[in-house]
This record gives C-alpha cells, sequence and structure tokens, in this order.
C-alpha cells in the first residue's frame, strides 16, 4: 500500500474517531502515536482520568481479552504494553497532582528467597503493566525485609510474590505470617503464582488470590483493587 | 510342509510359563549402543561458525558466576574476573575442556548396574523435581513420599532404566530441610543403581555424598577415586551460573564426582528465539562450568547438557519434542562431538496427560537423543506437563518406548543366515514361512515383542473392553508395584545409613527459613 493513502493524521480525527485509532494503535504497539494521541486529547480538554480509562486502559483490556485467548503473541502484548506506559507516562504526573488515582493501582512484585525463577513473573507484571497498574519489580531472590522495605517505600495495593520451586513456595508462608505480625495484611492483598502452586496451597498460607496465569492475574488483581477502593468509601 | 522340531515335551499348556508370568517380560539389563551415524543438520562451517560465537561470548560477553570463591578459582587460573562477570579466552576454554575424558563409568552400590557414560553409549533415568503426580485412579495431586517410592520402585524394576536421577516425584509431605535424607535414604535402599544428588546448598549435596559412600561401603579414598553417583546442574540462562548450583559443582568436583552442566536455553525466553543462536548460547554457559569443574580437579569427568527448546510464544509456557526442539539437540550433538565430551539431553513433552500429544513429543524427544548420539537421556519414563507432573501410566508407556529404542539399537546382522537364501528357496512362491525350520530356530527372539501395545484385531479389542494405553499401563504399573522386589543391601550399612539420615536431622538437615 503507497504510504499516502495509509496515513493517518490524528489531529485531524474528532474526539470519537480519535479515541478508536489510539485502541487500534495501543493495539498494534504504537508508542509515537499513544504519546501523540494522549497530548491532542489533552490539549482539547480531555480529563487526564478519562484518558486513562476510556483510551488506554479500555485500549489494553481489548489486547488482553486476545492475549488470553491465544490470538495476540507475548512481543505483540509487550509492544502495546510499552505504547499503554508511554500514554501513562504523560499522565501520570498530571494525575498525582489531582486527587484523582494515578493508575488502575499499585503493585509490588517479586519472586522469593532462593528462587531466580522470573518468565512467569515477568509476563504477570507486563501485563499488569497493560491493565494500567503502576508495577514494581523487585525483581528475584527477595527476603522478606525486601518486600517489607518495598512496601514501606510504595506503598502497594497488592504485594505479588511469585516461587516455582518447592523449597521456596514455603518461604510465601513467612513473609505473609510477618506481614500479618506487623498488621499490614489490613491495607494490603496478597497474590500469589509460580508453576507448582495451586489454590489450595494459595489458601493455606492465607493469600487473597492465586493467579495461575497472567490474563487470570490481572482480572483478580482489577478485583482486589475494586475491593480496597470500596473498603476506602465504606469508610468516608 | 517342514517338519516341525521340538527339543521334547516341555509339559504342555501348563508348563508354559507365558501363560502366569511377571506384570511384563523385559529386557535384560544392558548398556546399550548407539552405532548409527548421528544426523547434523549443521555442515562443518556451522560447527565453526557456532564454535566461534560460542568463544565470543566467553571472550567479549562473559558469564556471570554468582559464587566469589568459583569466580575467584577462575580468576588465578587467568581469567578476567570484574565483579561477577568472568571472562575467558578460547586457548584457555580449549586447553581446560580437552582435560575432560570423552567417556567414563559410575559405579552404584551394586557394581553390577555400572553404567558408561559417552562413547556411543546412551542410559536412560527416570522423571526428575516435578511437584505434581498422577494417575488413572487418584488423579493429579502433590508428591508425596508413598508416590515418591512408587517411582524409585519402577526406577528399580526396568532394565531400560539404567539410573535413578533426581527425585522423580517431590515428597511434598516431608519438610524441605530433612527431604533430601528421606529421599537419598530411599534411593539407596529400594534401587542399586547410580544415583543423583541435587546441588541446591552445600549440606544437600555433602549429605547425598556421604550417604552414598556410606551405602557403597567406601572409605573416603576409595569414594574419591572414581565417579559414584553425579550431579546435575542447570544454568540461569541467559549467561549466569548462580550460586548453589556452583558451590555443589565444586564440591562434587573435589571429590571426584562427575557433574552434567544442562543450561536450560528456552528459545524467545531465556535465549534468542533462533535455535542455532539458542544452541550458541548454551555451549558458552555450559563450557564455561566444565572449565571451572577442569580447573579445580583436572580430568574430572563433565558432561555436556542440552535442554533447547522453544517457548509458545502465546503464553511463554516451554514446549518440548517439538520439530525446533529435535534440530536443537541434533546441533547440540554436532557441538558435544566437537568439544569431545558426552552429551545429555531429555524425554520432555509439554502434555497434560498422557494421550497422544505425550506420545509423539516424548517421542519426537527420543529420537532426538538417538539421532543427536546423546549419552544420558534425562527424564527418560514419567514425564508429563513440561516437568511439572509424573504420571503412573506415562512412566510405564516410556519405559515401552525406552525398550523399543534399545531393540532399534541393536545391530542389524546381514550373514547368510540372516540373509536367509536357503530358506527362500525352501518355501519358494507357493508357501509361507512360519513353518519352516529357519522360522522355529528364531521365532521367539526375531522381533521386539512390545508389553503394551495392543495388536489384536478391532473386534477382538472392542470385545476386551475397548481398552485404550493408558489403561492397560494402568494395569501394569500395579502388577509392577507387587511383584517389586527390594535389592538386597547388608543389615548394618543400611543401619549406618539410617543412622547417619537420624543424626543429621537432629542436626538440623539443610537449614530454611520455615
Ligand atoms: C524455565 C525454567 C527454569 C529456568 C528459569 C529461567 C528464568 N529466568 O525464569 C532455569 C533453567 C534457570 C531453571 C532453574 C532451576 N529449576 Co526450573 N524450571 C523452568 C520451567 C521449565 C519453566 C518455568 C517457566 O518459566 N514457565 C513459563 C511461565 C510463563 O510460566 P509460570 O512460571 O508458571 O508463570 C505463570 C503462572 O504460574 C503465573 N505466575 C507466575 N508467577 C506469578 C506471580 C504472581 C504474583 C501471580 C499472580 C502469578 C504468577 O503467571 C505466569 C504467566 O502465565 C519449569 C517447569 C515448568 N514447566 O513450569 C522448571 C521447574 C520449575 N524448575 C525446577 C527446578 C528443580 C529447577 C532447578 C533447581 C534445577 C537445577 N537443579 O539446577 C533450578 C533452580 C534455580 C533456582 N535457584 O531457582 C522444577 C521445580 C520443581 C521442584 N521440584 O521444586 C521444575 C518444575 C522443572 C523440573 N521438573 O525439574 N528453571
Amino acid at each position: 500500500m503507497p504510504d499516502n493513502e495509509d496515513t493517518i493524521i490524528l489531529e485531524d480525527l474528532n474526539d470519537g474517531d480519535l479515541v478508536e485509532q489510539m485502541h487500534d494503535d495501543i493495539y498494534d504497539g504504537l508508542v509515537d502515536e499513544i504519546e501523540q494521541g494522549t497530548k491532542i486529547l489533552l490539549n482539547r480538554g480531555w480529563d487526564a482520568n478519562n484518558v486513562l480509562t476510556e483510551v488506554l486502559v479500555e485500549g489494553m483490556r481489548v489486547v488482553g481479552v486476545d492475549f488470553r485467548d491465544g490470538i495476540l503473541f507475548v512481543p505483540e502484548v509487550l509492544l502495546s504494553a510499552n505504547a499503554m506506559k508511554g500514554g501513562m507516562g504523560l499522565l501520570r504526573p498530571i494525575l498525582a497532582q489531582s486527587d484523582n488515582i494515578a493508575s488502575t493501582g499499585k503493585y509490588v512484585i517479586g519472586t522469593v528467597k532462593g528462587d531466580i525463577h522470573d518468565i512467569g513473573k515477568n509476563l504477570v507484571g507486563m501485563m499488569l503493566e497493560g491493565a494500567g497498574f503502576e508495577v514494581v519489580d523487585l525483581g528475584i531472590n527477595n527476603s522478606v525485609e525486601d518486600y517489607l522495605h518495598a512496601i514501606d517505600k510504595h506503598q502497594p495495593h497488592i504485594l505479588g510474590m511469585s516461587a516455582l520451586l518447592t523449597t521456596t513456595m514455603p518461604y510465601m508462608k513467612v513473609v505473609i505470617e510477618e506481614l500479618d505480625k506487623r498488621g499490614i495484611l489490613k491495607q494490603l492483598h496478597v497474590m500469589v503464582g509460580g508453576a507448582p502452586l495451586n489454590q489450595e496451597f494459595a489458601d493455606a498460607i492465607n493469600s487473597d488470590a492465586y493467579g495461575r496465569d497472567a490474563a487470570v492475574s490481572v482480572e483478580l488483581a482489577k478485583a482486589l483493587v475494586g475491593k480496597t477502593q470500596g473498603r476506602v468509601l465504606e469508610a468516608m | 510342509m517342514a517338519r516341525l522340531s521340538r527339543g521334547g515335551r516341555s509339559g504342555g499348556r501348563a508348563g508354559n510359563a507365558r501363560r502366569s508370568g511377571p506384570a511384563i517380560k523385559q529386557m535384560d539389563w544392558g548398556i546399550p549402543l548407539n552405532s548409527d551415524m548421528p544426523t547434523t543438520p549443521l555442515p562443518p562451517e556451522g560447527v565453526e561458525a557456532m564454535h566461534d560465537g560460542a568463544m565470543r561470548i566467553l571472550e567479549e560477553i562473559g558469564i556471570e558466576f554468582l559464587n566469589e570463591e568459583a569466580a575467584l578459582i577462575l580468576k588465578k587460573a587467568g581469567c578476567t574476573l570484574n565483579d561477577t562477570n568472568v571472562r575467558m579466552d578460547r586457548e584457555f576454554v580449549m586447553e581446560k575442556v580437552a582435560l575432560a575424558p570423552s567417556q567414563f563409568k559410575i559405579t552404584p552400590r551394586n557394581p553390577d548396574k555400572e553404567i558408561i557414560i559417552g562413547g556411543g553409549h546412551m542410559v536412560f533415568g527416570n522423571v526428575s523435581s516435578p511437584p505434581n503426580c498422577s494417575d488413572l485412579d487418584r488423579g493429579r495431586r502433590p508428591g508425596d513420599r508413598a508416590a515418591f517410592q512408587d517411582f524409585l520402585k519402577f526406577t528399580q524394576y526396568f532394565n531400560c532404566i539404567h539410573f535413578a536421577a533426581g527425585y522423580p516425584v517431590e515428597p511434598l509431605d516431608i519438610h524441605a530441610s530433612v527431604r533430601h535424607l528421606d529421599c537419598l535414604y530411599d534411593k539407596l535402599t529400594l534401587t542399586d543403581k547410580v544415583t543423583h544428588g541435587y546441588c541446591l546448598g552445600s549440606e544437600r549435596i555433602e549429605d547425598a555424598m556421604e550417604m552414598v559412600r556410606i551405602a557403597a561401603g567406601l572409605s573416603d579414598e576409595e569414594f574419591a577415586q572414581s565417579p559414584r553417583m553425579y550431579t546435575n546442574i542447570n544454568s540461569s540462562s541467559p549467561l549466569k551460573h548462580d550460586w548453589p548450583m556452583l558451590d555443589g559443582l565444586m564440591r562434587m568436583t573435589r571429590r571426584g564426582q562427575p557433574t552434567i552442566v544442562t543450561p536450560f536455553t528456552l528459545a524467545g525466553a531465556m535465549a534468542p528465539i533462533t535455535m542455532a543462536g539458542a544452541v550458541m548460547q548454551s555451549v558458552a554457559e555450559a563450557l564455561a562450568a566444565i572449565v571451572l569443574v577442569q580447573c579445580i580437579r583436572p580430568g574430572t569427568p563433565t558432561v555436556i547438557g542440552s535442554f533447547t527448546s522453544n517457548v509458545d510464544m502465546k503464553t511463554g509456557a516451554p514446549a518440548f519434542g517439538t520439530p525446533d526442539y529435535v534440530r536443537a539437540t541434533q546441533m547440540a550433538g554436532q557441538m558435544a562431538r566437537f568439544y569431545d565430551l558426552p552429551l545429555r539431553s531429555a524425554n520432555a513433552n509439554a502434555a497434560n496427560c498422557p494421550d497422544s500429544q505425550s506420545a509423539w513429543e516424548s517421542m519426537n524427544s527420543l529420537w532426538a537423543a538417538v539421532t543427536s548420539g546423546t549419552n544420558v537421556v534425562y527424564h527418560a519414563a514419567g514425564w508429563l506437563e513440561g516437568g511439572l507432573c509424573a504420571s503412573y501410566e506415562k512412566f510405564i508407556m516410556d519405559c515401552e518406548t525406552l525398550q523399543q529404542m534399545i531393540a532399534y539399537m541393536k545391530p542389524v546382522p546381514c550373514s547368510p543366515d540372516d540373509l536367509a537364501f536357503d530358506a527362500i528357496k525352501e518355501v519358494g512362491p507357493d508357501g509361507h514361512f512360519f513353518g519352516v525350520q529357519h522360522t522355529q530356530d528364531r521365532y521367539e527372539k526375531a522381533f521386539y515383542n512390545p508389553f503394551i501395545s495392543d495388536w489384536s484385531n478391532f473386534e477382538n479389542w472392542e470385545d476386551g473392553g475397548s481398552v485404550q494405553t493408558p489403561q492397560r499401563a494402568n494395569k501394569i504399573w500395579k502388577k509392577i508395584l507387587e511383584e517389586y522386589e527390594a535389592p538386597t543391601i547388608d543389615e548394618a550399612i543400611k543401619e549406618e545409613l539410617a543412622d547417619f539420615v537420624a543424626r543429621r536431622k537432629s542436626e538440623g538437615g539443610a537449614p530454611t527459613d520455615f
């Protein structure tokens, strides 16, 4: 196809068409286009929170569905998530100044002490970012102290722990018990995942949710944050 | 019609041992020799290019040694150390790798079960390390000691399983701090085959070596004289060797015990998405650790492992027994021969139950092993779900295919007797061969007899209840467990082992945080 036929001038689109185009551009993983589109909408007086939810998060929702259904490849989703992050980068400073929540939620994730498996954890982190979560990745080999420090520093809504060894899974319980002892579990949800885990284990160690794969984990995380926000509203 | 020639009366129907007999009629113990020419997807220039690339990785990028002691040994030997990054030049690498033997033996407590690693030999070991197990009656469940022992009994029972590899399933009902003690005790008493110790902490590998030494009734010196067990380590691809694995490798090496170094390069995730690139990275990672062994104790046997496969690019999950996996294994074989090192690969699949997918992926993996010239086949029986589950039925099914591979590897004789000109002449155009003396002399051993394939016709199969392979395997494993006989062990040695376990347990075993 000749270039000129394919070229879309984002500025020339009305709001409705632009939003639709941005959904497509997120799907296609076009970071420059998403940044440009985000700026245009902001210039047209859009509320940053609306750009976030109606454009970016909605675009990634569709990506998430096609990822779950095995239509998209991991590298494609990675590009989509990057495009989303590009837009988020412009929105975050604005959102941070207002009363709005600057993201779907804050999520600290890391593989536990003694364990270096991180492929699954990285995929979950990527999909969470795609869904609008602000993700802090602690990497591998994390001790109780590492988690405590990160929780203290980042004040996340959710802590996610990954373990793939039967010899490191029990460490998740050690972390949860310590969080409980310190009263942190009252404000923090804990999610766990990793191939050898199952729901029974997740229940037995008193975690809030077990994520069997990245798509399910994102849904569960959203539901948990929904609960927190519900709790906050009730409290008000 | 030819005259039947029987060696006299044998008791008729009642005297026919085939009618009752054991669960299966299996092959005799022996170390198979694979004399086929390997398949070589790479032309000679390809091997050179891959070698050059692997050397450039070691020279220009380096490997992270996340173990200070190991890094310092390499530095002292002349490598460049930068924090954890170790670089080594190709002359040094080739000089050290040349010290590793191309063939060696491992002798377990029963010397009759000695195995040969390298040359054209091929040995098979049980599935290792899955956290779950499954069978048709009880479904999928977390591993426990009872299942662990069942799988060890299969390992001991089958002559086509030559060594007791890692834990055939993790016994999750034993606390991790003392699990290795109970596991090694079971392995050394329920089997008498070559065993493995995990490099997952200093205490675990030291205890494993001690227990193998005690079980074989050896002094420290005798133990260190020749290989009595082995370990297998993964690198943390890309380009890293982790602390516990290096620690275990060094401890094993100092006592003369062999290490298999198996990078697990999942193409697209932990290595380049191109299979050649993934194999090249794997070679560099493996050689780096093999060099370390040769710096510590020159001549200590080491094996280069290959576990390069693709991931499902839609989920990141590993796939096995794929065409890409087969090619990667064959390329690894070419490189192993280039460095004159024995090769390890595996019999893996990604199926969730013992279905057709599990069978064809496993068969692809096995053919990859045969056509690559693999010497050590890990996970040879029982593996499902990309290593997350050990299946009772799949173990039996795999032993059937292992036996078939062993039968395949037997030399094909072509003497005048085998060409059978006289028999062809005798039968002529109108007869059949069932009755000729040439057939009578050979029929019982002429072909491989599968113990689980069903060759009856459709109607007979249907009348028999339309029983499918996994159900047939289910019946067989139950009978095997009934028939299993523990190998003999000196009572005093058994007691010494039990005392060792009790003492180490009272000392806390391998400390954990939980
Ligand atoms: C790849 C791999 C490795 C790689 C890891 C590379 C890396 N950078 O991660 C390497 C080669 C380094 C490795 C090393 C080892 N491994 Co390993 N490894 C695997 C393997 C084959 C695949 C894991 C994987 O990446 N899967 C793909 C991802 C996408 O899936 P996933 O991890 O399950 O993640 C998904 C979900 O679980 C979930 N999820 C994951 N984390 C989280 C976290 C949260 C918060 C949530 C919500 C969800 C979630 O979402 C993810 C995305 O869908 C598994 C077997 C298997 N099939 O799972 C063995 C396996 C886990 N390893 C195993 C073993 C034994 C080891 C070693 C001890 C081997 C050795 N002797 O050296 C070492 C240990 C190293 C260490 N200290 O941790 C065993 C463990 C079982 C056990 N007995 O404890 C397994 C089961 C294989 C086996 N049978 O041997 N391994």
